[in-house]
């Protein structure tokens, strides 16, 4: 899994490439939480170089959700690919989070 | 000394206060289906929403609604371990991503697997309302339930003046339960599709299979429905079965069912667990008539066996040349469970005159796909083996598999394919070298 992070005005986004899987869904964890715990709450996720989100990966982006918008913040995924947007629909999480075509219209998501 | 009734007062609390005790890492049971309780559930899963519980182990058989929208929703998903011992529509999806996790099983044995192999801190199930004895019923769901309600650390029950009171060994004391909450609502639904064009000659083909006086179960769905409704001319047949079902009521009704000819519970309809409608659970309310025992008793394959000419009717998803048949996965994921299909496969087998039934439709996808092929295919799960498989039948007829070789068995299995797909199935079991 490759995790890269650049900072827009005050939304962090976090790029995750490779598998998502239960040996590499610490290491995201640990990443997103440093944020989230270091008050940095309004996060992007851009997917569209990951290829493949197990249960483990879900579970991670749910609890760093909760964390997130707990201090008013969100996190807020884009550039989803086809087949992780279907695990995302039949697990029932694109009901949770907001999902952006691109990576400008997320991190606008945050002023509007 | 307390009675009943102080007792029952001194239990009663809300459902809030009765789940405040829940900690996390516990392990939670439920009971089963219509037996699942809704304000027990949804106080649990708004503890998880507040922040209060993390790491719940939660263990479900066919979840319904009711828990899928409460404990086991999306949202809940990364503080909840969730196990379904049967998979339904409800959390099928959750299961083909990895957040609820199948276990295998035969259903006799859930109740043993559940007692020796889970630490429960929590029993939640849904009762009937205490009688003047101090006893309550499990009504709908005995399976397992009774036996979870006994080995776990705290047992909650939510009484349900809509749960029926049935007889058997269904009776749970009050003196058995930490905490009681009230609660009426609605017991949950099962509806299946109406009848497709198949199910007519399905069922007249199975029908010709039961003798009179016979001792049926049958399986949950849509055909065994359909199936029961051609039954409507035999003579006292008796009811044996995992699930009660409102086709039963029907034959009931009728005066089909009687279970006068029955060697083992004469006169009784014998149950593990019942789905059906509101109009059925009014049928089997205080009704002297309906046994409800554990799953272990039910669908122990040797009490099944003991019943003299049983007839086990169940459904599969697809069967191949071998004779082996799956009946509970799809496109690699897993669709639904084993549940108690091997249980009476292998009881009416053994029966004395008994005859074990698996009907299917030939075809999948609007007669695109055939359900009969060469091999099961990659990820495709062997519910009953092909040394239990006793009669099959189709909409292109039934065959009887027991004792028969395996030239013999595919040359049977295809006569009742679909044609379109015969010719290619032969030429599959030629190069199989099964002929």
């Amino acid at each position: 899994m490759d995790l890269a992070e650049k900072q827009t005005g005050d939304v962090n986004v976090i790029s995750v490439g490779g598998r998502l899987d239960a040996y590499s869904a610490a290491e995201a964890e640990k990443k997103i939480d440093s944020l989230v715990e270091a008050g940095r709450v309004k996060l992007v996720l851009n997917l569209n170089d990951l290829e493949y989100i197990s249960s483990s990966g879900l579970r991670v982006f749910l609890a760093q959700l909760k964390k997130a918008r707990k201090q008013q913040g969100d996190i807020k995924l884009c550039c989803m690919k086809p087949n992780i947007r279907e695990v995302f629909d039949i697990a029932g999480f694109t009901q949770l989070f907001h999902i952006a075509g691109d990576e400008a219209e997320a991190v606008s998501g945050f002023s509007a | 000394m307390l009675t009943p009734k102080s007792e029952y007062r001194r239990k009663l609390t809300t459902p809030e206060a009765a789940v405040s005790g829940i900690q996390s890492g516990n392990t939670i049971v439920h009971g089963l289906a219509a037996a699942e309780p809704p304000a027990l559930l949804q106080a649990i899963a708004d503890r998880v929403r507040a922040g209060e519980l993390d790491n719940l182990k939660v263990h479900s058989l066919l979840p319904t609604p009711t828990v899928a929208r409460s404990l086991l929703a999306p949202d809940l998903s990364d503080c909840v371990q969730a196990y379904s011992w049967f998979v339904s529509k409800s959390t099928r999806s959750a299961v083909k991503v990895g957040l609820n996790y199948y276990v295998p099983n035969h259903f006799h044995q859930v109740p043993r697997l559940m007692r020796e192999n889970l630490d429960i801190d929590v029993t939640v199930t849904m009762v009937s309302p205490m009688d003047k004895s101090g006893f309550f019923s499990f009504g709908t769901a005995n399976d397992y339930t009774s036996t979870v309600a006994r080995c776990c650390k705290r047992l909650i029950v939510e009484v349900n003046k809509n749960q029926p009171r049935v007889f058997g060994d269904s009776l749970l004391h009050i003196s058995e339960v930490d905490a009681i909450v009230e609660h009426t609502s609605p017991l949950i639904e099962f509806k299946w599709p109406g009848p497709r064009s198949e199910d007519e000659f399905i069922g007249e083909l199975v029908a010709d299979l039961v003798p009179d006086g016979a001792t049926l179960q049958l399986g949950f769905g849509g055909l065994p429905n359909v199936i029961a409704m051609k039954l409507v001319k035999h003579k006292d047949l008796g009811v044996h079965t995992e699930v009660f079902g409102p086709a039963m009521v029907e034959l009931i009704k009728k005066g089909v069912v009687t279970g006068r000819r029955k060697n083992m519970h004469t006169g009784k309809h014998v149950f593990t667990v019942a789905e059906g409608t509101r109009q059925m659970y009014r049928f089997m309310h205080d009704n002297p008539s309906m046994e409800s025992y554990p799953v272990s008793y039910t669908n122990n394959p040797a009490v099944i066996a003991s019943n003299d000419n049983m007839i086990s009717i169940n459904s599969i998803i697809q069967v191949d040349l071998l004779g082996q048949c799956n009946a509970e996965s799809l496109g690699g994921s897993q669709y639904s469970g084993t549940g108690g299909q091997l249980d009476y496969v292998r009881g009416a087998y053994n029966s004395r005159g008994g005859k074990s039934i698996l009907a299917f439709y030939s075809t999948a996808k609007n007669g695109q796909v055939s359900r009969v092929v060469p091999r099961l295919g990659s990820g495709a799960v062997i519910t009953t083996p092909r040394m239990d498989v006793h009669y099959l039948v189709t909409e292109y007829g039934v065959v009887n598999l027991k004792g028969r070789s395996t030239r013999d068995r595919a040359l049977d299995i295809i006569s009742i394919a679909h044609p379109d797909f015969r010719d290619s199935l032969l030429r599959e079991a030629e190069n199989m070298y099964l002929l």
